[in-house]
């Protein structure tokens, strides 16, 4: 009965919030009462200027203060002054070391599951596996968030990219 | 053993046919193309920094600088940074460093971190020589 009312509690709360949020929709903008659905990531505001990557393809800039609204499952953010450095630098060592981590957990996941029997061996090898993947899927991926931040920059000013 | 000698092969096959024909007309080399269609063969990295485009000339190891609207784009293979001034200003004043790190992580350990180190350490030096050439010239 007690699980029965916790479980109708966390439904209730989740559909509200479902209903209310709008996570529901695909990312979004609102600028001058104009709406750009279904925008890629990553969207942010550097310099008072709000870029987005349309779905396609085309980069746009708005100055930030005609921003209406960003939607939730944009994950905007704010490049500030100390964070711009990072866009210049290389991510050649840490990829190199990410990726090794990555297939170190993945490897000890993939023999865990292929030869161990037992549940509580197996539980705390793949929690080992877990430390090796998460932070390194967590830092590729804002390698790559960097990767396009920096391409979108450049694309605001008219470059093109990918000439053969 | 098998399936790994097989997925070798396969894998040999598929780059060997996958790699493009070098009579094609692309270039391979990572390049800047200017609006009035001339290419310029660069070493990575390009930095884009304000209004202009600072790149190191593959053919005579030069720094040079052009107008960003003068750029018109630039090649697949390229390594394009768009950099702070004062980052810019930062690095160019600042001593190159890490030689000790790739070395140590080059010979005992395995040899992939200390490579990519070096490679690191060697765009550094080109940013720094296209500050100290270009910017204080």
């Amino acid at each position: 009965m007690k699980h029965l009312f916790f479980a109708g509690i966390y439904l209730l709360t989740f559909q509200v919030l479902n209903a209310q949020s709008d996570w529901t929709f695909k990312p979004y903008v609102v600028v001058n009462d104009s709406m750009y659905e279904n925008v890629k990531h990553p969207v942010f505001i550097m310099d008072s200027t709000l870029f987005i990557r349309t779905a396609e393809g085309e980069v746009l800039t708005f100055p930030s203060s005609e921003v209406d609204y960003i939607s939730k499952r944009c994950f905007y953010k704010r490049i500030n002054e100390s964070e711009k450095k990072y866009l210049s630098r290389s991510g050649n060592t840490l990829v190199f070391l990410s990726l090794g981590s990555f297939t170190i957990g993945t490897v000890i996941f993939v023999m865990d599951v292929k030869y161990s029997n037992s549940t509580g061996i197996a539980n705390s090898t793949m929690l080992g596996s877990a430390l090796f993947i998460v932070p390194s899927a967590i830092i590729i991926y804002k390698l790559i968030l960097r990767k396009r931040v920096n391409r979108m920059i450049l694309e605001s000013k008219g470059l093109k990219f990918r000439i053969n | 053993m098998k399936r790994m000698l097989l997925f070798l092969v396969c894998l040999s096959v598929f780059f060997a046919f996958g790699q493009k024909s070098v009579s094609d007309g692309t270039q391979s080399l990572p390049f800047v193309l200017l609006k009035d269609g001339t290419y310029i063969a660069v070493k990575k990295p390009v930095l884009i920094c304000e209004d202009q485009c600072y790149y190191v000339n593959r053919n005579t190891n030069e720094c040079a600088s052009n107008p960003l609207s003068e750029v018109e784009g630039f090649s697949r293979k390229n390594d394009v940074r768009w950099i702070d001034p004062i980052e810019f200003r930062r690095i160019g004043l600042k001593p190159v460093r890490g030689y000790l790190w790739g070395v140590v992580f080059f010979y005992p350990l395995v040899p992939g971190p200390g490579l990519f180190i070096f490679m690191d350490i060697a765009k550094r030096k080109r940013v720094k020589r296209m500050y100290l050439t270009m910017k204080l010239r």
